[in-house]
């Protein structure tokens, strides 16, 4: 089922995965690429992002790359980040859970958002 | 990959890097890992991370599954 604030996946093939992945990290300010949706987290560091945006309180849309073998394998070429989940903040890549996780406690995160 | 090999291949790269990891799953698949270096100096959190992902990249296409980073700028 698909979760009411996750993106639909298009036909993805490889020639026009770039496009469909500008389109949909276009689609909102932030977008997190993760292992299954916002309400069922296929990964710890998934939901562990998914966690932070909902203590944020912040609007976001989701793409369940579980869902697509090319769009797994050509994310992570697209923004040169070897594993997911993945956030896009203003359509640019921000960082993995780690990342994330520090940029919330050090406030920086939010500043992006509100920003 | 053991520990032992994983901090090494850091310190490969990075010399007079400090690195401490921890292998959480005990299967040499999932490290987790601290590393201050100057190196890091200017540069952005991704691109710290991406500085050591860099490193990982063929093993990240087989067995390395998950790599936990935490970076650092010697004071």
């Amino acid at each position: 089922m698909l979760a009411s604030n996750e993106i639909q996946l298009g036909e993805v093939i490889k020639e026009n995965v770039n496009a469909e992945i500008e389109k949909q990290i276009g689609q909102s300010a932030v977008v997190l690429y993760m292992k299954g949706n916002s309400q069922l987290p296929q990964c710890g560091f998934s939901a562990q992002v998914v966690q932070i945006l909902n203590l944020l309180k912040v609007e976001y849309k989701t793409v369940d790359i579980l869902k697509n073998e090319i769009l797994r394998e050509e994310i992570k070429r697209y923004s040169n980040w070897p594993t997911l989940p993945q956030l896009f903040i203003k359509q640019k890549f921000v960082g993995g859970c780690d990342i994330i996780t520090q940029m919330y406690q050090d406030g920086s995160l939010e500043e992006l958002v509100t920003g | 990959m053991t520990k032992e090999e994983f901090e090494n291949r850091i310190i490969k790269a990075l010399p007079n890097a400090k690195v401490e990891a921890k292998d959480m799953t005990g299967g040499g698949d999932h490290f987790s890992v601290q590393v201050s270096s100057d190196k890091f100096k200017g540069k952005t959190l991704v691109e710290q991370h991406q500085i050591i992902n860099q490193i990982f990249e063929e093993d990240f296409k087989g067995t390395l599954h998950a790599l936990s980073i935490q970076t650092f700028i010697p004071k």
